[in-house]
């Protein structure tokens, strides 16, 4: 069990994690008070949800096995099973995976820092704060609003379906059938009354869960890629204060200059390392960007310049060391992200492949089923429903999939269009090896099978629309 | 380490190639070579199961010195075994092609298994025309730049090891399924026709219906198809067996690049040497990678057709069997056995695509790992060794038969298509032929 420590992206993304351990999902970390009791307790809850969730997926998948003769139920009911298909694929495979999803999460809980940056850094760290929270909302509001859809079209129209006579093989006639939000197989008559009533509510608080893990975990998907994206931000605005940091004197004069003051001539030359910020809490206060810089850097002899005077580029050796710590910070950021989105492949890839497997079924289906809409009923609005609800389900990652592929291909942009011709040698090395690194753009794979884009998108939404096309032309 | 491996006759020398001493019945021991003793590994245990096989079915020779008398032994034994199990075969199988002509439904099934018999002599000719250099191959994968240096490298190539060999084994297992599958099912499906009927279709100079001669030709048929088929598949696995070094080298070098200055202790006393010596690591790094390119190259020029031939024809053998599948009813065990002989099939391209696939991906990570070590602190002669590196791996290595098919996921995908769509056709031609 980890140590409960609040830092990082758990910090950050904690309103996200508790709704995710009220839904049920076995997230059993992240507690202030994990004893044994209180542990039990919510493994119990979980594996509760789980019974809970597989009992009516199995009462689910019985009805499609007993309506499977007429057409139009098979595909109705298939579609449903489908529908929560994803979202059990979804819960179990976070209880078996939860231990990427920790490492994830946990990937961020000592970022470096450099006193030059920042201010850059916590204002993009905002951003991404506020931009996580806006998603966090719009997926609440969204879940709850199909919820509130879902069952108040319940009630709406008659709920009966099409069986043959059993007198006359020929006709069909409407049976009537319980009045319930998903079609279901249940050992006791759920027609009317107490059997009725306590049926709905659990079919109820069934499909407000189901949406809800599944929504939650691509929400959470969609968080750390703001993350990402934010901070690859970060890395673009700074490289031009630090290509100004390595100007030489004779072609450029940086207005930070200044920023070099050096302190008393005794001082102890360090480098900052890693943890400094966390280390150094009174000292926070003393930092603003542009003032003074002092602090104690580590007088690692890497380049002699003779006495301590001018170096090649026109810098001294004290500001040679400042450029040369503060690309050090940049490039591990980099690399920092580059593990982060690493991890977040890893942990989130075949979940996504899983997704599109059944979407793509679905989304076919409901194809075929959109052909037989013949006015604005219920019928039409259920299926209308389920459409824009899948497509969105999609849209969700693929568009923060894309933000992140194009925001790591614009690094290469921004190192271009810094001062490079104005910086020291170190400097144009440094931009060069950036340079062919950020040439191929980061993106998230789904187990190497497709690259999760806006291209994905659109040709899931090509296909259904063809489909739909060729299903019209053909009644 | 206890030697785990089946020693091999001939030693070589060469410069980075290890000498090995040992004989075909492993009586003496052989010699450690230099480097860092706890990871050793010879890692021509990943096709040394399939050569063993192919050795055993007379299509690939050891190494034994010119003109010995174990050499001609081999031969003879090579010459007969092929010739009984193989050539007779086939030769029956093009017989019954020339005399089935014209009808659709028996070309078809006179096709599929000839079709592989046909790649597979192709397969035979690679291996007997290249023998020397395919021993070459084999002995090079013990070069001193592929071995592991730490303890992730070591467990990464034992792991691949192990998946080569249990790859090979149960494609061997499913192969003898299959034809178990094929002997039993005229027994199991012959009501309603007259007589049982032989599995696979072939020519006889005699007639096959009487009692000696059915079942001679019965026995004929199950040893020659199944003898064939094993020996098919241990050289599609040697194959593919040479494709997971490759992917296994990469990873290995993805693995070398992030922890390059790991090894090295940061001494401030020390900072000149230091810098050589990282320099060194990255140098060795580039080094390996020229080497697995040359392995690659090599691996592709020797193989090339075999893989294209299974391509092509691979296309036209699921197109067939699917066909059949359609002219049988679907509970019957003929369609069982044909849909495991078209699974067989499908996994030996499968396994060449896959592994192609995890070389392009693991050879385009090697930018990425190249970024990651630490080369902030380091000298600018560094620096600039490492951009020249990079901008080699911004293009990754893909493995081409006959400079056309890549070997990947795509091209996997490109043959399930081209499959469905000619059996849609034949169908449509055989349907409206009953019509």
């Amino acid at each position: 069990m980890m140590k409960f420590k609040v830092s990082g992206l758990v910090a950050d993304l904690m309103p996200n994690i508790r709704l995710i351990q009220g839904s049920g999902h076995f997230m059993l970390n992240y507690h202030a008070d994990n004893s044994g009791a209180l542990h039990t307790l919510r493994l119990g809850y979980c594996c509760v949800t789980l019974v809970f969730m597989l009992l009516q997926y199995g009462c689910n998948f019985v009805n499609l096995v007993l309506e499977r003769g007429d057409v139009n139920d098979l595909a109705a009911n298939t579609i449903t099973v489908l529908f929560f298909t994803h979202c059990i694929t979804k819960f179990v495979y976070f209880a078996v995976r939860s231990k990427l999803f920790y490492r994830t999460l946990g990937i961020w809980n000592q970022p470096n820092s450099h006193p030059l940056f920042v201010e850059s850094n916590n204002r993009y760290h905002a951003l991404a704060l506020k931009k996580m929270r806006r998603l966090l909302y719009i997926i609440i509001v969204w879940t709850s609003f199909s919820a509130i859809a879902w069952t108040s079209i319940t009630f709406v129209g008659e709920s009966v379906h099409t069986t043959k006579d059993p007198e006359n093989e020929n006709l069909t006639i409407s049976e009537p059938i319980p009045r319930l939000l998903v079609r279901a197989w249940y050992p006791w008559n759920a027609m009317s009354g107490m059997p009725h009533m306590l049926t709905l509510i659990f079919q109820v608080y069934y499909v407000f869960f189901a949406l809800a893990h599944a929504n939650l975990l691509d929400s959470l998907f969609c968080s750390w890629l703001i993350f990402a994206c934010e901070q690859l931000q970060h890395l673009k605005e700074i490289m031009k204060p630090l290509m100004e940091l390595s100007a030489t004197l004779d072609t450029y004069v940086p207005k930070s200059a200044d920023l070099f003051r050096a302190p008393s001539a005794t001082s102890q030359d360090n480098l900052i390392e890693n943890d400094y910020n966390s280390k150094n809490e009174d000292l926070k206060g003393v930092y603003s960007t542009r003032q003074e810089l002092g602090g104690h850097f580590r007088g690692a002899a890497l380049q002699n310049f003779g006495a301590g005077g001018v170096g090649p580029n026109g810098l001294t050796k004290k500001q040679e060391l400042m450029v040369r710590s503060a690309i050090k910070y940049w490039v591990e950021r980099h690399k920092h992200v580059v593990r982060l989105v690493t991890a977040i492949g890893d942990a989130y890839g075949v979940a996504l492949l899983l997704h599109m497997l059944t979407s793509t079924i679905m989304l076919t289906l409901l194809a075929y089923q959109a052909t037989k809409i013949t006015g604005v009923d219920k019928y039409a609005a259920t299926v209308i429903g389920y459409l824009l609800f899948a497509l969105a389900q999609v849209f969700h990652f693929c568009i923060f999939g894309n933000r992140l592929i194009e925001e790591s291909s614009s690094v290469m942009e921004a190192a271009y269009s810094c001062h490079w011709y104005d910086g020291s040698e170190e400097a144009k090395t440094f931009v060069q090896i950036v340079c062919q690194q950020c040439q191929k753009a980061m993106s998230i794979s789904g187990a190497k099978f497709f690259t999760i884009s806006l291209d994905l998108f659109a040709s899931v939404l090509g296909a259904v629309v063809t489909y739909f096309m060729v299903l019209v032309q053909l009644k | 380490m206890t030697a785990t491996y089946p020693p091999l006759n001939k030693c070589t020398v060469h410069d980075d190639i290890v000498i090995r001493v040992a004989t075909i019945t492993g009586h003496s021991q052989p010699k450690t070579m230099s480097g860092s003793a706890n990871f050793e590994l010879d890692l021509r245990e990943f096709v040394t199961l399939n050569i063993k096989c192919i050795h055993f079915f007379g299509y690939f020779s050891p190494e034994f010195a010119e003109n010995s008398k174990k050499r001609i032994l081999f031969r003879i034994y090579a010459t007969v075994f092929v010739g009984f199990a193989f050539v007779l075969s086939l030769l029956s199988q093009i017989a019954n092609m020339i005399d089935a002509f014209g009808d659709m439904e028996k070309m078809t099934e006179a096709s599929f298994l000839l079709f592989t018999n046909i790649v597979q002599c192709l397969k035979l000719y690679c291996f007997m025309k290249y023998g020397a250099r395919v021993w070459r191959l084999v002995h090079s994968l013990n070069r001193k730049i592929f071995k592991p240096r730490n303890a992730t490298q070591y467990d990464v190539l034992k792991r691949d090891i192990g998946r080569s060999k249990i790859i090979t084994k149960l494609f061997l297992l499913a192969c003898t399924i299959t034809y178990a599958s094929w002997c039993v099912s005229p027994f199991l499906d012959k009501k309603g026709e007259n007589g049982v009927r032989l599995p696979l279709s072939g020519w006889y100079p005699f007639s096959t219906k009487e009692t000696p001669a059915f079942e001679l030709a019965y026995a004929y048929q199950i040893f020659t198809t199944w003898v064939g088929g094993l020996g098919d598949i241990s050289m599609d696995t040697f194959m593919s067996g040479a494709i997971m070094v490759i992917s296994a080298e990469l990873s290995v070098l993805n693995n070398a690049l992030e922890t390059l200055k790991q090894r090295f202790v940061d001494d401030p006393q020390k900072i000149r040497e230091e810098e050589k010596l990282v320099n060194k690591e990255l140098v060795r790094c580039v080094i390996h990678y020229k080497n697995i390119i040359g392995f690659a190259n090599e691996v592709t020029y020797l193989f090339t057709d075999c893989i294209t031939a299974q391509f092509l024809v691979g296309v036209i053998i699921v197109c067939m069997s699917m066909f059949q599948m359609s002219l049988v009813p679907v509970m019957s065990f003929r369609f069982f056995a044909m849909m495991l002989y078209q699974i067989c099939v499908l996994m030996e391209m499968f396994l060449w695509c896959y592994y192609g696939n995890e070389v392009i991906l693991k050879s385009d990570l090697l930018t990425q790992s190249a970024y990651m070590c630490e080369w902030v602190d380091n000298s600018k002669e560094f620096k600039q060794n490492l951009l020249y590196f990079m901008t080699r791996t911004q293009f990754n290595l893909q493995l081409y038969a006959s400079g056309y098919f890549a070997l990947s996921l795509q091209t996997f995908k490109a043959i399930i298509k081209s499959s469905w769509s000619y059996f849609a056709v034949l169908n449509q031609v055989h349907d409206q032929k009953m019509a």
